[in-house]
């Protein structure tokens, strides 16, 4: 009997032991398999480090991770070559993939100790980073003989990067919720007027009603859970309390139960009058809309997206799109919405090369050739030089720009902090898809959900 | 007398050196972080700081605030309810077919053991999230065949089963030991069933089950163990949706940790589950006594 209960344990054991592995480990190393692509272009002197003769020339090699696309990737290696070129002692390892794991793969790097030199961050995150007190990254004011900050618009820098009077992150571009439609379907059906025009959110479900009668296999709009949290929930929220989700100075909800039912009833709305189809049709295609069959045969009329990942949801369809005011309700408190940016560049402070890492960013940001190499591939440059580069090479001039300079007329309250963070957003987007679904009322599902709201915000005090 | 002794110990040693890179991998890798795993769970631990003493916080959390935590538990449990008896089943026929002498036996035996050599890679995962898109093969099939084309993934009632046909696709180990097992059942207790009359049913049952059983309760035991465990089905095809009906516990524990930085309360759910497969297992080798036949060695 002992015999056979020792041996149950040990097969437990390892068992649970396999859990582990199950677990962490593959994950980790699927991300690592997908990031390891490493460049190493070494080429002549060139002029320009002529100015760094006094400089210590020994070599450096940095890492630089970062998430996206094909483009993107391309655009960066041929920066970093480029950079190489100039500083032939500095070499930069690149280390890039999907989005997927990503934030998972840098928090443990970063409580290992085990970061790149240089990071792309995600906006949403950096809060919860940097309060955590574990101080993990550089100040670039630190360093204002090494990268020239000018070219950033002071306020804009202030609002993307800065926390507790340290510039720790630089914004990658201008960016923010993006409201497109189909111009050409939009004359086609009438209501090409209402869309160009101003917008709330009644008249939102006025139009999708519309568009749904003339045709019942055509919705006005296509929309994902996480989409659905950041350009409908908190923005309807914001407008109508004058409040963040979360009020990060107290560690309260910003609303009421009743506000949040309201807006929940809201987002049942669209569903119920066909604004947008049901959830279940769009869930398999979250947050990549752009690959839904209805939205490339153009049976979804428009699309709440980011203003980054704009051009590729039109592209993906080919037809003719236009940018739409975004809506605000009637005697809003907040716009709602604001421009931001949809990432950030860090630099680690367990950088050995923390200088090299400051000039190539310098070189990257402010740099006309650098400029020109990567155009949009992180949405419209949040620099002068970069705008001007461009402009000038007509890069501006499709949805992503148009897009953006829609974004740029709302001055919504910045709500980067708590509301932003994983959980809550997933908690968030758990209710919504609830009311969606039709599993639960407006108000059950406020209900259930301000119970854990308030777990995370004590969890947070 | 001497030498003697230092040989059999050069040869202990020996022996030791070379369990060594799998000892020192055992105890840094697993046995280490296992019992460190079971400190954290009694702690808040961020990852971003140093964990800080709870008591028994975690776990309260966990059975009495944490509704996601009792959603996963019955999700978890349906997935194995499902998975454990379908795979052993599907490689029980599979096996019963693949156990005779025909031409390209090995051949078919080959193709029906290859999805186990795949299963539960990320790439098969993705391939099976295409099949079961709206717009994928399975509705393709069912539309030419004029049946309605279903919404596999983004509907709450159908999204667990597709899951956990995947996992049931993956028979091949399984069939691979009832097939051994089948080949040493004695040819002479079929010889001596066929004398007293019995019927194909009657063989299946009487000769066939209590001969393979040891195999089958095996694989019982083996499959229940993995599928308390699964994660990377769930998290490539549905990211536990929607609506949490394939959030299972494995993805649980690993939105906690590595999403919301909760390693104290990762750590707890891991115990939660290890303490869950350790009952298990108890359970069924207690419920088998009479029921597994063992030639050798009577009842287990």
């Amino acid at each position: 009997m002992k015999k056979k209960i020792v041996s149950i344990l040990m097969a437990s054991i390892l068992a649970t032991m396999g859990t582990a592995c199950g677990t962490g480990t593959p994950a980790a190393t699927d991300e690592s398999q997908n990031t390891s692509t490493t460049s190493q272009v070494t080429a002549a002197n060139d002029a320009a480090t002529q100015s760094t003769e006094n400089v210590d020339q020994s070599p450096v090699t940095l890492r630089f991770m970062w998430w996206g696309g094909d483009e993107r990737a391309e655009a960066t290696i041929a920066v970093i070559n480029k950079f190489q070129e100039k500083y032939p002692y500095i070499t930069i390892e690149p280390e890039y993939g999907s989005s997927d794991g990503y934030q998972e793969k840098l928090t443990a790097q970063l409580s290992a100790g085990t970061e790149a030199d240089i990071i792309q961050m995600g906006v949403g995150w950096m809060p919860g980073f940097v309060s955590s007190g574990a101080d993990y990254f550089e100040d670039f004011n630190d360093y204002s003989d090494v990268i020239d900050l000018s070219n950033f618009e002071a306020e804009f820098l202030e609002n993307n990067g800065y926390f507790d009077g340290h510039q720790y992150g630089l914004p990658t571009g201008l960016a923010g919720t993006a409201l497109i439609y189909n111009s050409d379907a939009a004359n086609e059906l009438g209501i090409a007027e209402d869309m160009a025009g101003d917008l709330d959110w009644n008249k939102i479900v006025e139009i999708g009603k519309k568009v749904h009668e003339a045709d019942s296999s055509k919705y006005l709009l296509t929309i994902d859970s996480t989409m659905m949290t950041t350009a409908v929930l908190r923005p309807y929220l914001l407008q109508l309390t004058g409040n963040t989700f979360f009020i990060d100075e107290t560690c309260e909800m910003g609303f009421t139960r009743d506000q949040l039912v309201e807006t929940l009833s809201y987002i049942k709305s669209l569903y119920d009058n066909g604004v947008i189809a049901s959830a279940s049709s769009t869930e398999s295609y979250n947050e990549s809309l752009q690959t839904d069959p209805n939205w490339i045969n153009g049976s979804y009329l428009g699309m709440f997206c980011y203003t980054s990942t704009a051009e590729p949801a039109v592209k993906a369809s080919g037809l003719n799109y236009a940018a739409a005011n975004l809506p605000v309700m009637e005697g809003a408190k907040d716009d709602g919405f604001y421009c931001n940016c949809p990432q950030y560049l860090v630099v680690s402070k367990k950088s050995e090369h923390v200088k090299e890492a400051m000039m190539f960013l310098d070189y990257f940001y402010n740099d006309e050739e650098a400029a020109a190499i990567l155009g949009t591939v992180r949405s419209v440059p949040p620099t002068s030089v970069g705008q001007k580069v461009c402009a000038e090479n007509g890069l501006l001039d499709g949805i992503a720009k148009e897009t953006v300079d829609v974004c740029q007329k709302y001055n919504g309250t910045y709500e980067m902090g708590l509301s932003t963070e994983e959980e809550p957003m997933a908690i968030m987007s758990d209710m919504i898809m609830q009311v969606a679904y039709g599993e639960k009322t407006p108000e059950k599902a406020a209900d259930d959900a301000i119970i854990l709201f308030q777990n995370y915000l004590d969890s947070k005090k | 007398m001497k030498n003697k002794i230092s040989s059999h110990d050069r040869r202990q040693l020996k022996g030791y050196i070379y369990i060594l890179p799998w000892l020192i991998g055992f105890l840094v890798l697993q046995l280490i972080p296992f019992i460190q795993s079971f400190y954290y769970s009694f702690t808040d631990y961020s990852i971003m700081s140093s964990p800080k003493f709870s008591g028994l916080k975690n776990y309260i959390t966990l059975f009495t605030v944490d509704p996601e935590f009792w959603n996963s538990f019955k999700v978890t449990w349906i997935y194995t309810l499902y998975t454990v008896p379908g795979k052993i089943i599907m490689a029980l026929i599979v096996a019963m077919l693949m156990n005779r002498d025909m031409k390209g036996i090995n051949g078919l035996r080959t193709i029906y053991y290859i999805p186990s050599l795949f299963g539960g890679s990320v790439a098969i995962c993705i391939l099976w999230r295409l099949m079961f898109m709206d717009t994928g093969v399975i509705n393709g099939i069912l539309g030419a065949f004029g049946l309605p084309k279903l919404q596999w993934l983004g509907n709450t009632k159908t999204a667990l089963p597709t899951i956990c046909m995947m996992e049931i696709w993956q028979f091949g180990s399984s069939m691979v030991m009832m097939l051994a097992a089948l080949k040493n059942v004695p040819k002479d207790l079929y010889e001596a069933a066929d004398l007293d009359g019995a019927g194909a049913w009657d063989k299946f049952k009487n000769v066939t089950i209590p001969q393979i059983s040891p195999i089958i309760f095996f694989n019982v035991i083996m499959q229940t163990n993995n599928a308390l465990q699964a994660f990377t089905n769930a998290f490539v095809i549905t990211k536990g949706g929607p609506l949490k009906s394939t959030y299972l516990l494995g993805m649980k524990l690993y939105q906690e940790a590595f999403s919301y930085y909760k390693m104290g309360y990762a750590s707890a759910i891991s115990w939660v589950i290890f303490a869950t497969i350790m009952v298990v297992t108890l359970l069924l080798f207690r419920y088998s006594s009479g029921k597994v036949y063992y030639s050798d060695a009577g009842d287990f």
